[in-house]
C-alpha cells in the first residue's frame, strides 16, 4: 500500500503543479467525525470493554482538487480507536490511521484514465460493487488503474485492475475486469425516434489468487485443489420508453471454493428482472431476484463478516429508516447451509390529488411496499439425512438446487403502508403500519419473529423559525422478545439549532433470553451553520444489527456523550 | 475491425475461465495424516481444548474436524470440549470451571467456536477456520517430543462411596523441571440438543469430550518432577447423577511453570 500511496502521492503533486501553473483549480473536500467521550459502562444495557476509555472516533478527511481534465483526491482516516462495533477483538484490523485513498484522474477526449484507489460497480453490482459505506466500516476499493472509453456515441468500454482494500493492508489477489455497454438507440435511429432506449451490457471480472494455504475437505485426511483463477460474467438488458423500465441481468461465477461457502465448487449463479413504471402521480415497481452461492470474495480464507467482497447482493427489502421498523434488519443470505435466495418486491405509490375526497386540500401520498424473500431448494450432495459425509468427493459440489423451487420456510417478508399528507399550513403527518415476518436464521438463532409495527410522525410548524416533529412508534410482536416502543421530540430552531429527545423501551436480548424491560434514552443538540454541522448527545445505544442494502454490522451496546461532526467545502 | 477486437477479448475471457475449473476427480488431495512416532524419546500427546457451545451454530462443524483429528491420529491426539463462552452459558453442558478457563483466554466475546492447540497462539475462531487451518497444526504437533510421561493409571470405585473414584497415576520425567499438573474429567456419548448450522436444533446430537469437572484447581497442582522418579498422584472423583461412569475419562494435563503444554495423557475412568 505504502509503494502505492507514495507513487500516487507524487503524481497528484505533478498535477497539482502543472495546473496551477496553467489552469483554474477548484478544491473541494468534507470532514467527518464521529466521536465518543468518556464512554460508560452499563450493565443494564450489557456494555463491554471499549477499546479506550478516554475517547473514541472514526474521522475521515476528504480532499479533492478538479480543474478541467485532470481531478485528483485524497482521504485522511483516523480509526485508531474506532466507535464501538467496529474492531471487536481478535478482528482489530479495522485500527489504524494514515491516507489509505489516493487517487489521480486524467481525461483526454473520449478516454478516462484513473491511477490510484477507485470505485467502481458493473450492472447491478453481482460481479463487481466497490463502494464507501461508512457506518458499516465498509471500503472495499481498489488500488490499481481503470480506463473508461467512449470511443463512440452510445458505446462505453471499462477495463481495469487492481489490488483491493482490506482495512490497512491489501489483500494479495488481483482483481480485474472489462465492461462494455451499448446504447442501441444511438445507432438504431426509429428507437430514437420513438422515444425508446435500448441498454446493453456485458462484463467479465477475474480473481487470480496465488493461495499458499490449504483448504480442507470435511475429512481432514483430503485439502483441496484449488483453482487459481475464478471467473465472473454478467449480462444485460435494459429497455426504456416514456415511464416505463425494464432490466433483465444474469451472473455467472466460476469455480471459487472459499471459507464463506464451506469450500464447495458449486457454480454461483445470479438472475434478475425488473420493471417499473412512474408517471406523475403514480410509480410501480415490480422485481424479482434469484442468487445461488455468488458471495465473491478477493481473499479465499476470509471470515470478516463484511471484508474482502468484490461484488454485492442488493437485498430486496427497504432499508428502514424508522427505529423499530429498522428493529430487525434483513441481511442478504449467501453463505454455508443459507447461500442462496430467491427475493421478491412489489411496491405502489401513488399521489391523491388535492381537493379530491382521498387527497384532501393539499394532496396525499400513499406508498406500498411488499417484500418476500425464501430460500432456494437446498439438495446436499455427499451426505446423509443426518448429515454425515457418505461420499466426501460429492460432497465438494456442495448442492444441488431445482431452479423454481423454493426451499423449507422464509427468510424475510414484510408489508408496509405508509401515507404522508399535509393537513394545514403548518400541519404535516406521516404514518406507517409495517407487518414483519423476521427468520432468526438471519442472526444464526432459532424462530421466527412476527410483529406489527405503528408509526405516527405528526410535524407542526409552529411558526417561521419553530417546527416541532414528533414520532411515536409501538412494536407489537407474540415473540418472547416483547414488544417495544419509541418516542421522539425534535425542536428546530431555523436556520440554525435542532434539539432532540428520544427513548427507546424494550427487552434487551441476551445470549439466547431476553432482559428486563430497559430504557434507551438519547438527548441530542445539533447546530449547522454554512457548511458545518455539530450534534452533541448523550444516551444509550441499544446492541443490535445496522444495515444497509443488505450489509449488516454487529453494534455492541454503549452508552455516553457522543459527538458528531461535519463539514463539507 | 473494433468489433473483431471486442469479440477476441470475449473470446480470450472466456478461455480463460474455461481453463480455471478444477476436474471433479482432481479435486481431493490426500494428505499425510496419522502421528509421526519419534524413534528416540517419548512422543508428545497433542491437546486440543474446544471452547464450545450449544448455542453455537458454526461449533458442529469445527467439532467434527476435531473427532475425524481424534481417529486419525488414534491415542495421539486428546480433545476437551468445554462449554462455555456467550454461546455455552446458560446451557445443560455448560460449568463454571469450564466458563472460569475460558475467561482466561482475556476475552468473554471470543467468537465461537475457538479451538487451541497446545495451548499455542491465539484460538482459532470460526467454523471454516478451524476446517482449514486445524489439520495441519495438529499433524506438525504430533510430530514432537516430551520429557514427560504420564503413566500407570488407575480408577476404582471407591470402598466407602460406590458412587466416588479413587483416581491414581504416576508422571516421570527425563529431567527435573516443576511443573503443573491439571486433571479434568470429560464424558462421551451424551445425548442432548445442539444448535447446526443451518439455525435448526438437532435434539439427539451426540456430545464427546465434554469437559465435566476439575479433580484440581483449574490452573492446576504443582509438583516438583525430578529426573528418574516418578511421581505418584492421588485424587478423587464423585460422579454425578447425570453422567455415566462408563462413558467418562480422566485427562491429565502436565505443563511447566510457563504455561508450556508439556504431554497430556487421556484414560477411561472405569478400567477394562
Amino acid at each position: 500500500m505504502r509503494k502505492t500511496l507514495r507513487f500516487a502521492a507524487l503524481g497528484l503533486l505533478s498535477v497539482v503543479c502543472c495546473q496551477q501553473l496553467t489552469a483554474q483549480v477548484s478544491v473541494t473536500g468534507s470532514v467527518q467525525s464521529d466521536m465518543m467521550v468518556a464512554p460508560l459502562q452499563d450493565e443494564r444495557i450489557g456494555t463491554s470493554e471499549y477499546d479506550n476509555k478516554y475517547f473514541l472516533t472514526n474521522t475521515y478527511v476528504d480532499l479533492m482538487l478538479q480543474s478541467k481534465s485532470v481531478d485528483a483526491g485524497g482521504r485522511f482516516e483516523l480509526t485508531q480507536w474506532p466507535m464501538p462495533g467496529f474492531a471487536t477483538s481478535p478482528n482489530e484490523d479495522f485500527k489504524g490511521w494514515g491516507v489509505p485513498n489516493l487517487w489521480v484522474k486524467g481525461r483526454l477526449k473520449r478516454v478516462e484514465l484513473t491511477m490510484g484507489s477507485f470505485y467502481e460497480q458493473f450492472g447491478s453490482g453481482f460481479i463487481l460493487r466497490t463502494y464507501e459505506e461508512r457506518t458499516l466500516g465498509v471500503d472495499n476499493s481498489l488500488t490499481g488503474g481503470r480506463a473508461v472509453i467512449t470511443p463512440v456515441e452510445g458505446l462505453q468500454i471499462k477495463a481495469l485492475s487492481g489490488v483491493q482494500r482490506n482495512y490497512w493492508e491489501h489483500n494479495g489477489s488481483i482483481v480485474s475486469g472489462a465492461d462494455v455497454e451499448m446504447s442501441l438507440d444511438q445507432w438504431i435511429k426509429p428507437m430514437k425516434k420513438k422515444g425508446m432506449h435500448l441498454l446493453v451490457g456485458g462484463s467479465w471480472v477475474n480473481k487470480w489468487e496465488n493461495y499458499k494455504d490449504k483448504l480442507y475437505s470435511k475429512d481432514p485426511a483430503y485439502s483441496l485443489n484449488v483453482p487459481e483463477f475464478v471467473n465472473a460474467f454478467d449480462a444485460r438488458v435494459n429497455f426504456r420508453k416514456g415511464g416505463f423500465n425494464i432490466l433483465g441481468e444474469y451472473a455467472q461465477k466460476s469455480q471459487d471454493p472459499n471459507s464463506l461457502n464451506g469450500n464447495i465448487y458449486r457454480t454461483g449463479r445470479a438472475a434478475m428482472l425488473s420493471a417499473t413504471y412512474s408517471k406523475k402521480g403514480l410509480s410501480v415497481l415490480l422485481q424479482t431476484k434469484r442468487s445461488d452461492n455468488m458471495a465473491f470474495r478477493s481473499k479465499r480464507n476470509e471470515t470478516h463478516s463484511t471484508t474482502s467482497f468484490i461484488n454485492h447482493q442488493p437485498a430486496f427489502c427497504l432499508d428502514h429508516t424508522y427505529a423499530l421498523a429498522a428493529l430487525y434488519p434483513y441481511s442478504t443470505m449467501a453463505e454455508g447451509e443459507n447461500n442462496g435466495e430467491w427475493a421478491y418486491q412489489g411496491s405502489l405509490g401513488y399521489n391523491f390529488k388535492k381537493k379530491t375526497a382521498m387527497g384532501g386540500k393539499y394532496g396525499t401520498k400513499l406508498k406500498l411496499n411488499y417484500s418476500l424473500v425464501k430460500p432456494i431448494d437446498y439438495n446436499w450432495h455427499g451426505v446423509d439425512a443426518e448429515g454425515n459425509v457418505n461420499d466426501l468427493l460429492a460432497t465438494t459440489d456442495g448442492y444441488g438446487s431445482a431452479f423454481w423451487k423454493w426451499g423449507h420456510d422464509t427468510y424475510y417478508q414484510d408489508l408496509d403502508i405508509q401515507l404522508e399528507k399535509k393537513l394545514s399550513k403548518r400541519w404535516d403527518i406521516h404514518a406507517m403500519y409495517m407487518y414483519q415476518d423476521f427468520n432468526r436464521i438471519i442472526q444464526k438463532h432459532e424462530g421466527h419473529i412476527r410483529s406489527h409495527v405503528f408509526i405516527f410522525e405528526p410535524k407542526w410548524k409552529i411558526n417561521n423559525k419553530l417546527t416541532l416533529r414528533g414520532e411515536a412508534q409501538y412494536l407489537y410482536t407474540d415473540h418472547e422478545s416483547g414488544d417495544w416502543g419509541f418516542g421522539l421530540l425534535e425542536l428546530s430552531v431555523a436556520p440554525y439549532l435542532m434539539f432532540t429527545v428520544s427513548d427507546q423501551i424494550g427487552r434487551p436480548e441476551k445470549t439466547d433470553s431476553y432482559g428486563d424491560v430497559t430504557h434507551y434514552y438519547n438527548f441530542s443538540v445539533t447546530g449547522s451553520h454554512k457548511g458545518h454541522r455539530l450534534q452533541v448527545g448523550f444516551g444509550r445505544t441499544r446492541a443490535g444489527v445496522n444495515c444497509t442494502g443488505g450489509v449488516c454490522r454487529y453494534i455492541p451496546a454503549s452508552k455516553g456523550l457522543t459527538i458528531n461532526y461535519n463539514y463539507n467545502f | 475491425m473494433k468489433h473483431i477486437h471486442l469479440f477476441s477479448l470475449a473470446v480470450a475471457a472466456l478461455l480463460a475461465a474455461s481453463c480455471s475449473d478444477i476436474s471433479y476427480e482432481d479435486r481431493l488431495v490426500e494428505e499425510e495424516v496419522g502421528p509421526i512416532v519419534p524413534t528416540t524419546g517419548e512422543s508428545r500427546t497433542v491437546l486440543i481444548e474446544d471452547f464450545t457451545g450449544q448455542n453455537c451454530p458454526n461449533c458442529p462443524t469445527a467439532t467434527t474436524v476435531v473427532e475425524n483429528l481424534e481417529h486419525f491420529y488414534s491415542g495421539h491426539v486428546v480433545a476437551v470440549g468445554i462449554h462455555s463462552g456467550m454461546l455455552g452459558m446458560g446451557t445443560p453442558l455448560f460449568t463454571k470451571e469450564g466458563q472460569e478457563y475460558f475467561l482466561k483466554l482475556g476475552n468473554e466475546n471470543l467468537p465461537q467456536p475457538a479451538v487451541r492447540v497446545n495451548r499455542i497462539g491465539e484460538p482459532l475462531c470460526g467454523g471454516p477456520e478451524v476446517q482449514n487451518r486445524l489439520p495441519e497444526l495438529v499433524h506438525t504437533y504430533a510430530a514432537q517430543t516430551t520429557p514427560v510421561k504420564i503413566s500407570d493409571f488407575t480408577g476404582t470405585v471407591s470402598e466407602s462411596d460406590a458412587n466416588t473414584y479413587d483416581v491414581n497415576f504416576n508422571i516421570s520425567t527425563t529431567q527435573s523441571l516443576d511443573a503443573l499438573v491439571q486433571v479434568w474429567v470429560t464424558e462421551n456419548d451424551f445425548i442432548s440438543w445442539q444448535k447446526m448450522p443451518d439455525g435448526s436444533r438437532n435434539r439427539e446430537f451426540r456430545h464427546n469430550n465434554i469437559f465435566r469437572t476439575t479433580l484440581t484447581p483449574i490452573d492446576g497442582d504443582a509438583v516438583s518432577l525430578t529426573e528418574g522418579t516418578a511421581a505418584a498422584c492421588h485424587y478423587s472423583l464423585a460422579i454425578n447423577n447425570a453422567w455415566t461412569a462408563a462413558n467418562m475419562y480422566v485427562v491429565v494435563i502436565v505443563s511447566s511453570k510457563d504455561g508450556e503444554m508439556l504431554q497430556v495423557k487421556r484414560f477411561p475412568l472405569v478400567n477394562a
